[in-house]
Order: structure tokens, then sequence, then C-alpha cells
């Protein structure tokens, strides 16, 4: 600072004044501004004085003794240095002030300090002129014009430039936030780039833009793409762009992801290295929703490969099957609009093998195909009334068939039609379902950081990463987390403890757990459970929704409890013991019978069923639809008649004429409000205790029910119930309830239930 | 899990249903034998239905009870389900007797009818389910002998020619009651245990398996819980 000018602190000067501290009024401006800057280096002596005092509070021999007498010793270094560092600067500028070179404005930078100049410290040039003057000055990093005391110092100069030492004032810091345009490297030439550094590379959050508009907005690391990032890329053949927002590793798209094509597919998945991997779902329409064509499944190097559910809206058509290559390739099932069911074999895309066609009025052929929908060679055609044929096929299953073969007709001596119709085995030429979903599956065991199924020595490691995930997932989290969320996310890092012998507390603790960690997309099982849901619903609705796909739909249930179970158990490996020594509520009714099976339903059902339960529920409703016609048309009927003639007509005991049992009425109607097969059989169980009471308090004193009586009465209370779907209610319950509580008290009172849903059936013809 | 080993500590669970005619006495058979009650009243007066005893075992219904037994060092659970009578409810019999391990046909030896029953229900049960259930057929209400209007000699032949057991019973004398269903546990047990020999050892003990025997581990309760009556060495 040369000029001192006054004027351009204007009235900030009399702050300076106060700041300096100083009770002279005539200081010359520059004398303040001197004593100011250099005023934080006097506190510094203060710094380690304190802390010298501190460490007088510890013992010698103690941690925070050694480390605060090593921060004194620290900060008198400091001090030290910064001290020598003023002297060379004041000897610098009291050098440059009393200069008379020319050369000055030359000389003259900043980090440029005086070493030794040869007016006071001789040197002289050997052999020099008498009459020339040989002045030399020694910079820190230069020797103007230039012996023993002189090659000690450039040596010094050039040693404390080497060690870094020298380093001066001026050095940009390690970590800032900046702008800069790139000119040299090959990936991000002319690419301009703002946002945060790190020694030189762009690290941290930041925009990159490219000549080409490409435009990448999110975290880099040592110069490169990774972490979360939204990227646009402009598709100039399309005039419009193609984004991807999702996962970055090493300058690539890695992890979980979506990805808008410019074309209007949209990709959510996994990518590995730039290129579709793992589990994916592609809509290709304008909107994700059903009005896009979909494919849901797994990817290989940018290719549909293994299990995969297509969903064609321009066909109508849904397969869900092995793919090779983009190809459908393997077996599969396609259903149709229309009502088509085909299973089979696939090559090059199309029908080709073995396999076996459905229409809607259950009319079969089993045989060869050569194409979509064309039978080509041997094979079985039957009807629904029972009659069949069996020949030669050729022709497309729509516009007729050209059969050459013999003619059946099964029933014509058998009066019994029912016995011989032969029942349509299904699912045989399908995947089998702990093929379906693989990827899904091992991608929750990868977020664990193990390889599927998980050794007991990696449970650690996963609870570490289920940690890692639940927190990075808590502080990336885009919006902010209520209180409550972010206290759910921190219990879910602290694995259920239970110790000592299994009871009703430690069977709780692993439920509760679960419970929350599926509603958290955040945790792995409940990212796990997000995208099961999503296939399944994907899988099952709309043309998917084909009574025919009910026992596939079961078994993919069925397939998911015991691969879900599977990682609950590698997670809590007491799950297993807990779960032998069952103890919820239901068990306890029916002391006769101890828990035989590992119950996968009892634990993981609760959390999984309700979530798939509407497209289940409609495929159960589906299948059983002509009873439920039945069924309907009778309780209609029944419902007609008042109270006594109908329990007349039930044959009802006559004592309890007077009864209505409303209560049991609406305790069953709640049947349908629940979802679980036990939480369905506790209704039935309330329905009987409610009815049992109404009975007794009529009949006063303690009776007991025999079934020739509680049948006719709980026939009644059903009917009353009026409850649609029913069939599909009890089909629904025998499928997915547990096997051990089939012979227990529940078991008769479902089977009860199951009795009189086929009893109202039966009631038509009387 | 229990293997399949022969002794060891298991437990077999079975699933007995009570067929027959309404009035021809299943469920005071059923009640005389776990509970060891009898009332008079409800057979007379509330055509076979309402017992005045409360029972404990399973609620207020006795339509479905079990009971624990010890035999030759074997733990036995027998779950006894009634059914309903009435010639309407016919239809339902396959809904119930679904995976029974064992069967009471019982008819009333006053009532000539409630035998034919009986015969129409061993016709189905073979239909269905082949050799695996085993049939008791059982003549209830010895103690009104005066009126018996279905011979013995006729009842025990045909039991013979189906391969099943007859027995006499009275459920109101307490006669022949703890032989019945003895007898019966022991035939199951050997059916179970030639089941078990044919599907061979280990795995085989599907636990969850719907159908037949289930074998489940030891229950510290159901030592003490076996009654006393039918514990032998």
């Amino acid at each position: 600072i040369g000029g001192t000018d006054w004027e351009c602190f204007g009235k900030k000067f009399e702050v300076l004044r106060q700041l300096s501290e100083s009770s002279e009024d005539k200081v010359p401006l520059l004398d303040l501004l001197v004593l100011l800057f250099y005023s934080p280096m006097q506190h510094i002596h203060e710094y380690a004085r304190l802390l010298l005092k501190l460490a007088t509070c510890f013992d010698v021999s103690t941690v925070e003794y050694q480390r605060l007498q090593e921060g004194c010793s620290k900060y008198e270094a400091l001090s030290l240095s910064l001290g020598r560092k003023r002297k060379e600067a004041e000897t610098t500028n009291q050098f440059w002030r009393t200069y008379s070179g020319k050369t000055t404005d030359v000389l003259r930078n900043p980090q440029r300090r005086l070493v030794y100049e040869s007016s006071n410290k001789s040197l002289t040039l050997q052999n020099a002129g008498r009459f020339s003057v040989n002045w030399f000055i020694l910079f820190n990093d230069a020797l103007i014009h230039a012996q023993a005391k002189w090659l000690r110092a450039i040596n010094q100069a050039v040693e404390a430039v080497l060690t870094g030492e020298g380093s001066g004032p001026g050095v940009p810091a390690v970590s800032r936030t900046a702008s800069y345009i790139f000119y040299k490297d090959l990936r991000l030439k002319d690419a301009s780039y703002s946002g945060r550094w790190l020694s030189g590379k762009p690290h941290g959050k930041g925009i990159m833009k490219w000549p080409d508009g490409r435009k990448f907005t999110g975290t880099f690391k040592q110069g490169l793409e990774d972490g979360y990032g939204d990227c646009i890329m402009p598709n100039k053949i399309l005039n419009k762009s193609d984004r991807y927002q999702g996962h970055w590793r090493d300058g690539k798209m890695h992890g979980f992801g979506t990805y808008r094509y410019a074309t209007g597919q949209v990709y959510e998945g996994s990518f590995h290295e730039n290129i579709r991997q793992g589990h994916g779902m592609l809509s290709s329409g304008k909107l994700i929703g059903s009005s896009s064509s979909v494919f849901v499944g797994q990817w290989l190097q940018d290719k549909k490969m293994g299990y995969g559910v297509f969903d064609d809206i321009t066909r109508g058509e849904k397969y869900m099957g092995l793919w090779t290559d983009d190809q459908r390739q393997g077996s599969g099932v396609v259903v149709t609009q229309f009502g088509l069911y085909y299973e089979g074999t696939f090559s090059n895309n199309k029908m080709v093998g073995t396999g076996l066609l459905v229409s809607d009025d259950d009319t079969a052929f089993e045989g060869e195909f050569s194409e979509d929908w064309t039978p080509n060679g041997k094979g079985y055609l039957s009807m629904s009334n029972g009659d069949s044929i069996e020949g030669l096929f050729s022709g497309e299953w729509t516009s007729g068939l050209k059969i050459t073969g013999t003619y059946m007709k099964p029933n014509l001596y058998e009066l019994d039609k029912k016995q011989s119709t032969r029942v349509l085995e299904l699912g045989r030429l399908a995947v089998c379902p702990e093929q379906k979903w693989k990827a899904v599956f091992s991608e929750c065991w990868s977020r664990l950081g193990c390889e599927a199924p998980g050794q007991p020595e990696e449970r650690m490691r996963a609870w570490e990463n289920i940690a890692v995930t639940l927190t990075t997932g808590r502080r990336d989290s885009p919006e902010l987390l209520s209180r409550s969320q972010s206290r759910v996310l921190e219990k879910l890092e602290v694995i259920p403890q239970h110790t000592g012998p299994v009871t009703a507390r430690g069977y709780d603790v692993i439920q509760r757990y679960l419970t929350k960690a599926c509603e958290t997309p955040l945790h792995p099982l409940g990212g796990l459970l997000e995208t099961l849901v999503t296939v399944y619903r994907i899988t099952y609705i709309g043309v998917g929704s084909n009574r025919r796909l009910l026992q596939q739909a079961v078994e993919e249930i069925r397939s998911y409890l015991i691969r879900i179970f599977q990682l609950v158990r590698f997670l809590s490996p007491l799950i297993i013991s807990v779960v032998q020594v069952s103890v919820s509520p239901h068990h306890l009714c029916c002391p006769g019978f101890c828990l035989t099976s590992s119950s996968l339903s009892t634990l993981l059902l609760p959390v999984l069923l309700p979530r798939l339960y509407p497209p289940l529920f409609t495929l159960y409703a589906l299948d059983k639809e002509r009873e439920e016609e039945v069924y309907w048309d009778c309780v209609l009927r029944l419902n007609k008649q008042p109270d006594l003639g109908l329990l007349a007509f039930l044959g009802v005991l006559p004592s309890t004429k007077n009864a209505c049992f409303a209560s049991a009425v609406k305790t069953l109607q709640q049947i349908s409000t629940t979802f679980t097969p036990s939480d369905k059989l506790q209704v039935i169980q309330r329905t009987f205790e409610e009815l049992t009471q109404e009975v007794q308090a009529l009949l006063e004193g303690n009776f007991l029910l025999s079934m020739d009586d509680l049948l006719p009465l709980f026939l009644y209370v059903v009917l009353r119930a009026r409850m649609r779907n029913l069939a599909a209610e009890v089909s629904l319950i025998e499928d997915l309830m547990d096997p051990y509580l089939q012979h227990g008290e529940l078991g008769l009172m479902f089977t009860t239930l199951k009795a009189c849903c086929f009893q109202i059936q039966q009631e038509k013809t009387t | 899990m229990a293997t399949g080993g022969g002794a060891g500590n298991k437990t077999y669970s079975f699933k007995v249903v009570l067929l027959g005619e309404g009035c021809v006495g299943k469920t005071s058979l059923v009640l005389r034998y776990c509970e060891n009650k009898f009332n008079d009243k409800h057979i007379t007066t509330l055509q076979a239905s309402f017992l005045t005893k409360k029972l404990n075992i399973t609620g207020k219904r006795a339509s479905f009870l079990t009971k624990k037994l010890n035999i030759t060092g074997k733990r036995v659970n027998l779950a006894i389900w009634d059914t309903a009578g009435q010639e309407r409810f016919h239809a339902l019999g396959p809904i119930y007797y679904r995976d029974s391990n064992g069967a009471i046909l019982v008819y009333d030896i006053t009532d000539e009818d409630s035998f034919q029953k009986v015969k129409n229900w061993v016709k189905e049960l073979r239909k269905m389910l082949g050799n695996e259930i085993c049939l008791c057929i059982v003549g209830n209400k010895v103690d009104l002998e005066k009126e018996r209007h279905v011979s013995v000699e006729e009842a025990e032949g045909y039991a013979e020619s189906v391969g099943a057991k007859h027995y006499h019973t009275s459920a109101k004398l307490n006669k022949g009651i703890e032989e019945l269903f003895l007898d019966l546990c022991k035939r199951m047990m050997e059916t179970a245990q030639a089941e078990e020999r044919a599907k061979g050892n280990g795995a085989s003990q599907s636990t969850t398996s719907r159908r037949g025997v289930q074998i489940v581990d030891d229950d510290p309760q159901a030592a003490t819980a076996a009654g006393g009556c039918c514990s032998s060495a």
C-alpha cells in the first residue's frame, strides 16, 4: 500500500482506529492497518499460554496433558514461524522502499522475499572491473545479477522452497467453491463447472455444463460424477433430451436410477457402468402407468435377460417368462385381454415348442406350436363339455384350425359328467416361482453387503450396512424428514436384541422391528418389499387379472415368503427359534397342537399380504366367479325370509326362536376388512364366541352346542351376513393359513364356514 | 424338529372325525371320553344338543375336543371333530373328513336307519380316502339293549367285511368308550409308522404337510397333561 488514501476508508477510519485500540490520535493509516493485520498473530501466543494453563489442570501422565502440551508447542512454533515471516516481509518491504534499481516492477511480487543483498552482506565479483558496480540481490526464488556465505544462502533458499516452507501467502485453498472452464481435459473439454473443488478437481456438489448442451447437476468425487446426480443429455435427432436421475460412480451411471429417454421411454432400475443391468422397469408409453407398455424384470448388459414381465398394451397381451437378449426365450406364460391363456416354450420371441393354450371357455389345446397362437404338429384338444380331439393340428387358433385326428366323446355312457371332466393342470410349463425376480432379491442381499444367501459371519457387516444405508438415506433425503420419521430410522439402526429363553416379548420385538423395517423404503428390507409389491401388481393387475393365474400368484407369494424369511433369519438367527415356539394368541387356543412348521406365515404374512391383497383377492374372486353367482343368488333369495322363517327353514332349534344373532352377524362381516388368514380366522372365532354367548343368554345357564345344532345356527349367521365373495375368502384363507392350524379348533371353525359357503350353494335346489 | 427315528420324544397328532346320524350320541360319546361328563337331559329334552355343564377345555362348544394320551411311551394328541348329522348336510362330509386319520361312525342300536347311514358313510370314506383312514363302527346306547333293533352279528359282520372295528358303547354308562379310543389311537399310530417307514427317514417329516401325522418337538406340558386314564407301559 503506497498511497495513503484516507478517503477510500471514509468514516470507517474511525472504526479502524477503535479496532486498533490505539490511544494516539495521529497514527498514520498505514501503520494502523499494519497493526491491525498483525493483531491476530499476537493472539496466537495467548492461545499457547491458555493451553499451557489448561494443561496444568491435568496430571502429567494423562492423555489430555499430552494433547494440550502438543497443542501449546504447535501454537508456539506457529507463532515463531509467523514472526520469522513477518521479519522477512518487513526487511523486504524496507528494501523495496530504499531500492533504487530500475527493474522494480518486474521484480516486485507479493510472494517474493529478500534474503540478502550485496550492499549489507558483501559479495564481490572476481575479475570485476574496478568501476563497475556489482550489486547482487538474492530473493527466495531468484538471484539478481549474480560465493561461501552466498552459496549457503542460495542453498537454503532453494531448500526452503522445495520443502514448501517458503510458500507464502496467495496459494489457493485446498477446498473451495469456484467456477472454471476446462480447456485441456479430454472428457471435460470446454465444459464449464461451477461448484465445490478439492485439490484442483471438482469434488462435492456442483454443476457441469458441456458445450453440446449436456448438463450434470449433482455430486463429484475427484473430478468425476459420483453419488446422486441429475444429468440432461440432449438428443439432436429428436430435438429432445435424455435425462438421468440417479446414482453415479466414477463418472458413470451406476446403481439405482431413472432414465427418461428422448423417445418417451422411461427406465427405472439398476445401472452398472452406464449400462442397464440388474432389476429394472422400462415403460414405453408417454406416461408411466396404465397407459403404457411396461417391461419389468432382469437386465444384463443393457438387454432383457432372465425372468421378466412384459405388459404389451399395443397387443393387449402380457408375457411373464424368460428372456434372452431382449427376446422371449424359454418358458413363459401369455395372457390376453380376451381371456386367452398360453403357457409353454418360446424361441426367438415366438411360441415355439410344447405349449398349452386355454381359452376363456375352458377349451384347451396342448401340443406343438410353431408361431404365436399357431399350433403345428401333434396335439390334444379338449372342449369344455369333456369332448376331445387327438391328432395333428395346424393353423392359427383365432382363424380356424386344420385337424387330422380322432374325436372322442367320453361322456356318452356316463351320467356323472362332473367326474369325467378333465381338470386343467396349469403352471407346469410356467417359470417356477423361485426363479422369478432373482435380481430383486440379490440386490437386497448386495445392499446388505453379502452374496445370497448370506453366511452367519457376515451378519454384523450386514447390520453395519443397514445402519450406513439408513444414515446416508436420512442425510441425503430430498425432503426434510419429520422428527418421528427420523426417530423411526434411528431405531431401525439398532439390532433388535433379545436374550434368554424365547418369550412372547422376544417375538414381539422382532415382529415390531420387521413391521417398521418393511414400512421404510430406505431399509433394505423395506426397499425389497416395495419392489416386490410393484412387480406383483404389474404382473397380476390389468390383463394379468386372469383367473388361470391364481395358482401362480399364490405360489409366487409363498416363494417371496421363503426368500424373505431367508433374509430375516440371516439378520436375526434368533427368529427361527422364536417361530418354532410360537406365541401368537391363537396358538394358545389350541393347546392340543403345538406349532410344527417354522411358520413363515405368522411372522411375514402380516407385512406382506396387506400390500399384495388387492390383486390377489381379485384373482380369487375371478376364480370363484361361477360359485359366487350361485351363492349370491341363494343369499338374496333366502334373505327375503323373516328371521323366524329362515331359522325354521334351516332347522335351527325351536328354543332359539327369538334370537336374531345380530352381533355375530356383524362380527362375521368384518372378515372382508382383514387381510391375513390369521386375522380372518380370528374374526371367525369371535363370531363363534358371540354366537355361543347369545345362545347361552337365551337358554339360561351354561349349555354346550354340538355340531348338529351349531351348523344350522352358523349357517343362519353366514346367510344374514350377506358377504360378497365368500368363496374367494374361504379359498384364500385355506391356501395361506398356517398348516398347523388345520387340525385345531380354528381349523374346525374355518371348515364350518367353508361348509356353510358350500351348503348355501347347494340350497339352490331346495 | 423330531426326526423319523422310532423311539424318542415325539408326539403324534391325529384328527378324528365323528360321523353319524343326528341323535345317535356322537357328541355325548366324545364328551364322556374327554371330560367324563354325561347329561341325560340333553339327550331327552333338547335333542342331543346342549349339555348343562360347562367345559373348560376348549370354550363352550362341544364340537371340538382334544385329548392327550400316552400310549406305549408315545404321546398322542387327538383332535376330535364333531359333524352335523342331519341328512341335508350330508354333502358337507368331505369338507370335514378331509385329512382325517380316523373316523368314528356312530349308530344308535335302537335305530335301524342310523346303521344304514353308517354303511353309506363307510362306502363314501373308502372311496374318497382309501385304506389310509382307520374306521371304527360304534353301536351306541347299549344301555337300551331292550330296544335293540340292529343285531350284534349283523353289525360286527359288516364291520369285519369293510376292514373296520366294531364297538359297543354307552355314553350314559361310560361303557366301552376308553377301549374304543385307545384302540383307534393304536391303529392310527401303526398306520402312521407304516407311512413313515414307507417314506423313509429324514426329510419325509415334512412338517408342513397338511395330511397325516404331524410330528412335533417335545412339549413339556404334554407329559403332565396326559390323562392318567390311558397311560400304559
